[in-house]
């Protein structure tokens, strides 16, 4: 550890939580420096800016009329902790102009930034598209329980009667 | 990894043990007469189990050793989902159908009461209720079971084991196992892999357990079976919980209460296709 001071660890979670908050809406913060207390903040939120702004951009303004070549952008922002300097990538599929996906990987170098960034990342959803079974190597598959033979018979006879 | 494969029904599904070294008769004998007293005590699906008698009428009840982890692990999760996910479901699930004769039929369903009014709980082995109750642990007992499997194994002195009571595995390894997240709605593909070792996953999903337009995951709170997840897989360090939040994850919107409380990964699927997982997931998933 360094034997710089410390800043305070609300602070900075804070900083973080917004610093995720930024990735998360895609949008540039105007910084305004007549709310923001802490010039910590102010440095932070930033660099943030400053090195995932173009995909944000990309994110909030794209327009139909816009024209962005397709395919996938990679961006990694970066941020310090007290405790270690932390990252995440962020990658977007843009096809004419539209975001198709987004996703996010973490690396929290500390559990503290993982947690942070994990709640922040636990939303994130995409399509699934699947794979046949056959086409990767698993020792095995799991799914809902298969059900036992009194449940089956029950189901059969109730098809049954309903076909009579 | 496992050369002897040991499998039978059990618990209303099918179960398979794998291990690198053969089980002995006096092994299976108490594996068996462990999951028997199991389901003697805890189904709802036979008239003669202690649960079967709660619902006959109000009264105290002594359970077994092994109720103050299953029971504790219902009442978080009662309250970490708002009351949805609650073990007095098992008035629901009958009235729609899903009782011990497999009826199938829905009736007329009714209010899921205040787990709190109906039941005390000494935080030992003794329960007291005040009306009759359809005690259900679906969500989590079969998961519950897998423990205590593995607990037999390995005072058996068998250390490398998978027990896969179908969907509900425990993995104990020096090597880990690629296990496919299968498909909910079509059996020959799977949205993803997980990366398992030494950990227990369980999946749900409403595919299997379904009749007529009602599968057996229900909300209490809307009396409906829940539609907007239709599959989730867990990674937890031991099956209970693993179980329990694979249900839970039907039943919440926000995921983070769960995941303050308890250690797990996770994936889920939504009706629309969409599947959430979270950070610390370790695996695949195909998107």
């Amino acid at each position: 550890m360094q034997e710089t001071k410390s800043p305070n660890k609300a602070v900075v979670a804070l900083i973080v939580v917004t610093l995720l908050a930024t990735v998360a809406a895609g949008s540039l913060y105007a910084y305004n420096s007549q709310n923001e207390a802490s010039p910590l903040a102010q440095s932070t939120n930033s660099a943030a800016n400053s090195t995932i702004a173009g995909n944000s951009q990309t994110t909030s303004t794209a327009s139909p009329a816009s024209s962005y070549v397709n395919g996938t952008y990679t961006a990694t922002g970066n941020y310090s902790t007290p405790e270690s300097t932390e990252s995440i990538d962020l990658t977007v599929t843009l096809v004419d102009s539209t975001i198709t996906n987004v996703s996010i990987q973490n690396s929290g170098n500390v559990r503290e930034s993982r947690d942070y960034q994990q709640r922040f990342m636990h939303n994130c959803t995409n399509l699934v598209v699947g794979k046949n079974i056959n086409s990767v190597s698993l020792n095995r598959v799991a799914g809902s329980s298969l059900t036992s033979n009194g449940f089956n018979s029950a189901l059969d006879q109730i098809k049954a009667d309903a076909a009579a | 990894m496992p050369q002897h494969r040991l499998t039978f029904e059990a618990l209303g599904t099918q179960w398979a043990i794998e291990s690198t070294e053969p089980l002995s008769d006096k092994l299976q004998k108490d594996i068996e007469y462990s999951l028997a007293a199991f389901d003697k005590t805890y189904s709802r699906f036979r008239d003669d189990s202690l649960v079967g008698q709660m619902a006959e009428q109000a009264g105290t009840y002594i359970f077994p050793d092994d109720f103050p982890p299953l029971m504790d692990m219902y009442l978080k999760c009662y309250e970490l989902t708002n009351g949805r996910m609650t073990p007095l479901i098992g008035s629901v699930l009958e009235q729609a159908g899903y009782d011990k004769s497999y009826r199938l039929h829905p009736q007329k369903l009714s209010t899921v009461p205040d787990l709190h009014e109906v039941i005390i709980w000494d935080e030992a082995c003794t329960v007291t209720t005040s009306v009759p109750v359809v005690f259900d642990i679906g969500a989590a007992g079969k998961g519950y079971a897998v423990d205590k499997v593995t607990v037999l194994l390995e005072a058996a002195g068998i250390d490398a084991y998978v027990v896969d009571a179908s969907g509900d595995i425990r993995h104990r390894d020096r090597e880990q196992e690629t296990v496919g997240l299968e498909h909910p709605n079509d059996a020959s593909k799977i949205i993803g892999v997980a990366r398992l070792q030494n950990q227990s996953l369980c999946a749900s999903a409403s595919n299997r357990r379904r009749w007529g337009d009602l599968h057996h995951i229900f909300d209490p709170h809307t009396l409906a079976p829940v539609s907007d997840v239709i599959a989730s897989w867990v990674v937890a360090g031991d099956t209970l919980t693993a179980d329990a939040m694979a249900t839970a994850l039907f039943l919440v919107d926000d995921t983070t209460k769960l995941m303050e409380t308890f250690e797990f990964s996770y994936v889920r699927m939504f009706a629309d296709g969409r599947v959430e997982h979270s950070a610390n997931f370790e695996g695949e998933l195909y998107t």
